[in-house]
């Protein structure tokens, strides 16, 4: 199961750099990320990692609250209406989505949407029945 | 195996214990009369030792304040030659003139054999391994403890503050037993033990801890005891009344049994300055009776208790005190309401997705006071989900709102934000306009 790493964040100027310096200097990629912020202060950051198992273990050892969460990535067709065509499917199994966020593949011509739901084997045959692929852990790493 | 640094002492009968108190009470005070500052105050309101007949006269004498301590610096209090005088100590005195305690022979004699007997009544002995965390010099702390663990005969390692690595070297090199230090400082100590993969459970060989001179709850100890694996005792002492050993817990764990045969404690109401029943809270007020070079008499420590009512089951007869409330001065006022930073400690505590360390910051934003409680988020509790931040967030303000009327702005931090104090942990700072004109 493909994972992201979230992490817990004050936010402050500086803090988001802190962590990608940490990533940078163990050589970690960033396919994919998003940063939410709530009105208390702090936010949390997802990242989607070619290598969630290294960037969880040095963001921890850098004294971050970082988890690692199951996710599943899936391709749409980039044109109007891709998005919309894999929500009914999903909406019909009453998946509520936790948080979500897309991003454009261009050397595929498609766009991928990285999910956070808590039913995610569901989400797996709700995607099957909408006739799209989900990528392979292999692929979502090495985007 | 004794379970008595003094017996006869430790477990004299009440009435005994008074009849003594009272005996040195009247020395003490034919002492102080020697001094510039009793020696005038005695004189101007015609006080005579010989009018006291029991121990419960001691409320017909005059109290003594900080600012009476302050306002006679440096030699005011003293009753003997400067010549007789072998130590000083001070407090740390941000505001005014520190308060300068003097101690002849007799009186360092007294203090460490108190400090001795409160090690031992935790169980320590002379085959422990002692480490002093805490800062040397000017502060009783350091050779306080320093002269009572060698008087008890341990092996006492004077390692100071700071350096948290050494620190864990020394205690790992010479099997340390019993450390001596500041509660927020420990919980510093086991975030550097898990930083070098280590377990102070298997890695040690601690058994006993001594925490005092910070403020802290109940439930900040057994986080301590449960971290560690070692017992933590309360210790309670005062620069004023020589330095640490004034009370302490016995391995009963239930309140600090003050020591009457050297000091006389008494809890007033701090507003009509009458002594409260036994149980009741008030503000502590001690004398010295067995101190010569500077005997004070009915301080007021401004520190906020109560008499633990009942007897001990470990023997002593000498009263115990209760875990301090708080500070009649560290005591602030928002939006109209007395809080005590101790009250907040204690709800925060309650939540384990909260780490022991927190800041408590009041200012001034768009001419409205409000406190700002930041908090450390304990990662064991992350999942990556911000309806558990969220619901902590909310739990957090409507239990301080509870507790104190009102309504915080709570601030969840990352792990390691707040400052780490190697002193006492500053845990409220005020930076409300209104001060800063003050």
């Amino acid at each position: 199961m493909a994972r992201q790493v979230s992490v817990f964040l004050q936010n402050q100027p500086g803090h988001l750099e802190k962590v990608t310096e940490v990533l940078q200097r163990k050589l970690i990629n960033i396919r994919a990320m998003t940063l939410s912020g709530s009105a208390y202060g702090w936010g949390i950051l997802n990242l989607l990692l070619n290598d969630p198992d290294e960037g969880h273990k040095a963001l921890v050892e850098a004294g971050y609250s970082a988890v690692l969460r199951p996710i599943i990535v899936v391709r749409m067709p980039d044109r109007p209406g891709g998005l919309h065509d894999l929500l009914a499917y999903l909406s019909k199994g009453e998946i509520n989505i936790k948080n979500a966020y897309a991003t454009l593949v261009p050397k595929e011509g498609a766009a991928i949407l990285v999910i956070d739901a808590e039913n995610i084997e569901l989400v797996e045959k709700l995607v099957k029945v909408a006739g799209l692929t989900q990528l392979s852990d292999e692929e979502i790493y090495h985007l | 195996m004794s379970l008595y640094w003094q017996k006869d002492l430790e477990t004299m009968p009440r009435a005994e214990l008074e009849a003594y108190q009272l005996k040195k009470l009247k020395a003490s005070m034919v002492q102080a009369a020697r001094s510039p500052f009793y020696g005038k105050v005695f004189r101007e309101k015609n006080i005579n030792p010989e009018n006291l007949h029991s121990i419960q006269d001691i409320t017909s004498l005059p109290l003594t304040t900080k600012e009476d301590l302050r306002g006679n610096f440096p030699y005011g209090f003293l009753t003997v030659p400067k010549n007789e005088i072998v130590r000083m100590h001070c407090t740390s005195g941000t505001t005014g003139n520190p308060t300068m305690i003097f101690y002849n022979r007799h009186d360092l004699e007294s203090w460490s054999n108190l400090v001795a007997r409160c090690l031992f009544a935790i169980g320590a002995r002379e085959d422990d391994v002692f480490q002093n965390i805490c800062g040397y010099g000017l502060f009783t702390g350091g050779l306080g403890f320093q002269d009572g663990a060698e008087k008890l005969g341990a092996t006492t390692i004077p390692s100071a503050a700071g350096n948290s690595v050494r620190q864990i070297m020394l205690m790992r090199t010479l099997g340390t037993t019993v450390i001596h230090t500041i509660p927020s400082y420990l919980t510093r100590l086991y975030e550097v033990f898990v930083e070098q993969g280590l377990d102070p459970r298997r890695d040690t060989k601690l058994r006993l801890f001594a925490i005092g001179s910070e403020p802290h709850t109940e439930e900040q100890r057994r986080r301590i005891e449960e971290m560690f694996g070692v017992r933590a005792f309360n210790s309670f002492g005062m620069t004023e009344m020589n330095g640490p050993g004034v009370a302490f817990e016995c391995e009963c764990q239930y309140g600090m049994h003050v020591w009457e045969d050297a000091y006389i404690a008494e809890i007033l109401d701090p507003d009509t300055l009458e002594p409260v029943p036994d149980g009741e809270m008030g503000e502590l007020v001690m004398t010295t009776i067995d101190r010569e070079a500077m005997p004070i008499i009915r301080y007021r420590t401004r520190d906020l208790t109560r008499f633990l009512p009942g007897e001990c089951p470990c023997g002593r007869t000498h009263r115990r005190l209760d875990r301090f409330a708080g500070r009649t001065d560290d005591m602030f006022i928002i939006k109209g309401c007395n809080v005590f930073p101790m009250q907040i400690e204690k709800i925060l505590m309650r939540f384990p997705e909260v780490s022991t360390d927190y800041q408590i910051v009041l200012d001034t934003v768009q001419g409205v006071d409000e406190m700002q409680i930041k908090v450390e988020f304990n990662r064991d509790f992350f999942t990556g989900e911000r309806e558990v931040l969220e619901t902590l967030h909310h739990k957090l303000r409507s239990a301080v709102r509870d507790e104190v009327l009102v309504t915080p702005k709570v601030q969840i931090v990352e792990p390691g934000a707040l400052p780490r104090a190697e002193g006492k942990a500053v845990r409220v700072r005020d930076l409300r306009e209104a001060k800063k004109g003050a």
